[in-house]
């Protein structure tokens, strides 16, 4: 406190600093501003530490992980944009995105139909989204492992979303990329959906690879 | 140069005695300002809510970076009337704007995004929203402040007053308000802004208000002998004012992102208002200092009635209509010796002679005879 109290105890001179205490001035600050950026730092490193979240999705579904800067939806609505039309499990967006297109995770369960299978359910999604989404362009299907081994597919598709308008606003339209994780769990499919402005993908690299660790995805062995 | 004694020094008194007593125009400023910004968020909230469907997309986003201009230039206008009785040049001004906006968008965005990586993290938790906002955006934000200060007018020979510090910093920060206004209008893509206007002002406000508390002790800086730990003491507080404003409109569960964005931005106009009442103070005290050093350092008992810096005669030195010269020691400063923050590593001699108070115009060391 008495170099607080010294520090702003009023002046009784005029006396200006040589431009030696200038210069030392500055680099005195520089110095704190480098120790004040390390602290920030830490902030950072602690931060990333408790950065992840669990999905309450309830009893027999899997564990997955989401930003804990994401904030989750009370009551998760059905699909608007093309995602399957049952009610999901779980939806978080992203809070503070760059983009006019808030990054999503959504999951959802559904029916096992008689004789499907995970190509099935990949045609079948497919056919919902070309339907609903504008300009709906699917750009990859890859086969994955899930949860120590469960056959899996993960596929990436494209779109253009129109958020600002939905909103009342006059925006430019986005071009949307998204990953669905599609895989069985007990009596239905699970499919996880991560959306994010193409833009920001990669940007977006380590939230969905912090979703998809969670679910244990692994490539398939050719 | 302000001489110790003579005409010259009657005269730079009585403007100093009149740069610290006008109170009743800063009021009357205020309310113009406010008034000014209420019709700029009603022009967008009411009278034009949708005026970007007219306009081509181009035409959209240049009205809105023109619009994002508007709060700052505002504010801009009235920091500048806290000098209007000598006031800086306006192209000093506006280069220090330009500096603030351009370091900013130059390095603070790199610095915040690429190495830090806020986006990933600063949201996290509520402490790493404060932490982070303090330790991380603030300082990169208020040090771009300070480095548009130092690096462009701060041993120029129009920095000439404590103030000035203020102004300038106030310049730098409205300076990173616009960028960050841009980045706000471009993303969201024109001139619709709505609730968006309200924030514009608000930050444009806010960092003003911030880098007009670091300014104050750039300012003291600038013509006192200072500690080593002022500066940062002054990069720290402006730092913590910033963080509080983003740990405000950031928080997830009412904040922007949240879509209830009312109670946050109000939060944040507090916190604007409340560091803008600390730099009218700040800018108070300034000049209370400089008045204070040019009765110090004048001949009292030689000089007619009129001119006596006498404690009878000293100005109210405050806008709230405070006393600057209760309590202090005038006829004992009058030497002018005493060193300004008792620098216990660095004394100066008692018997020292007076140090003038203004740097001269084009002597760009301060004032060192």
């Amino acid at each position: 406190m008495n170099a607080f109290a010294k520090a702003w105890r009023r002046s009784r001179t005029s006396a200006p600093p040589t431009q030696a205490e200038i210069v030392r001035h500055d680099a005195i600050l520089f110095l704190c501003v480098l120790l004040m950026l390390a602290a920030g730092w830490g902030v950072r490193l602690l931060a990333q530490e408790d950065s992840a979240r669990t999905a309450n999705l309830g009893t027999g579904y899997p564990a997955v992980a989401y930003p804990a800067a994401w904030i989750p939806a009370l009551n998760p609505v059905a699909a608007q944009d093309g995602a399957a039309e049952a009610t999901p499990l779980f939806v978080a967006r992203s809070a503070g995105a760059p983009s006019s297109f808030n990054s999503t995770l959504r999951i959802e369960a559904l029916p096992v139909l008689p004789n499907d299978a995970l190509g099935a359910l990949r045609i079948r999604l497919g056919l919902q989204r070309a339907q609903a989404l504008d300009r709906y362009r699917e750009l990859s299907a890859e086969p994955v492992t899930v949860l120590g081994g469960r056959e899996a597919l993960l596929t990436t598709y494209a779109y253009l979303a129109d958020p600002t308008r939905d909103s009342g606003g006059n925006g430019l339209p986005v071009v949307v990329e998204a990953q669905d994780l599609l895989f069985r769990n007990e009596n239905e499919w699970l499919v996880a959906t991560f959306a994010a402005d193409a833009s920001h993908w990669e940007a977006e690299a380590a939230n969905i690879a912090l979703v998809l660790q969670s679910l244990d995805v692994e490539q398939m062995a050719p | 140069m302000i001489k110790a004694n003579g005409d010259a020094n009657m005269q730079d008194t009585q403007r100093l005695e009149r740069m610290a007593t006008n109170s009743g125009g800063l009021w009357w400023a205020l309310a113009l300002e406010i008034v000014g910004l209420l019709l700029f968020v009603i022009i967008f909230n009411f009278i034009f809510p949708s005026l970007g469907d007219t306009l081509s997309d181009g035409a959209r986003v240049a009205l809105g970076l023109l619009f994002a201009l508007v709060p700052a230039l505002l504010w801009l206008g009235f920091f500048y009337g806290f000098d209007r009785l000598e006031p800086e040049p306006r192209r000093m001004v506006i280069a220090t704007f330009a500096g603030g906006a351009i370091l900013f968008a130059a390095l603070a965005g790199t610095l915040l995004n690429h190495v830090f990586g806020v986006e990933q993290w600063l949201a996290a938790t509520w402490w790493s929203r404060l932490l982070g906002g303090v330790l991380v955006v603030g300082v990169i934000e208020q040090y771009m402040v300070f480095l548009a200060v130092r690096y462009l007018v701060f041993e120029h020979p129009e920095f000439d007053e404590r103030v000035d510090g203020v102004i300038y910093a106030v310049a730098a920060g409205l300076g990173v308000a616009t960028v960050i206004n841009f980045q706000y209008v471009l993303a969201h893509g024109g001139v619709d802004l709505d609730i968006g206007s309200v924030r514009m002002v608000i930050n444009a406000l806010a960092y003003a208000s911030f880098a007009g508390v670091l300014g104050y002790f750039i300012g003291q800086a600038r013509f006192e002998r200072v500690p080593w730990y002022y500066l940062p003491l002054g990069l720290l507080a402006a730092a913590t004012l910033n963080g509080l404003l983003f740990f405000v409109l950031e928080r997830p569960s009412t904040g922007l992102a949240a879509g209830k964005p009312w109670a946050s931005l109000a939060l944040a106009a507090g916190v604007a208002l409340v560091a803008l009442l600390i730099v009218f103070w700040l800018v108070a005290r300034a000049n209370e200092e400089t008045l204070r050093v040019l009765y110090g350092a004048a001949p009292a008992p030689s000089a007619p009635p009129s001119a006596l810096p006498a404690r009878e005669h000293a100005p109210r030195s405050s806008w709230f209509g405070g006393d600057a010269f209760a309590g202090a020691p005038v006829a004992a400063s009058s030497t002018g010796a005493a060193d300004a923050f008792d620098l216990d590593e660095n004394p100066r001699p008692q018997q020292e002679p007076p140090q003038p108070r203004l740097p001269e115009k084009g002597n760009p060391k301060g004032g060192e005879a």
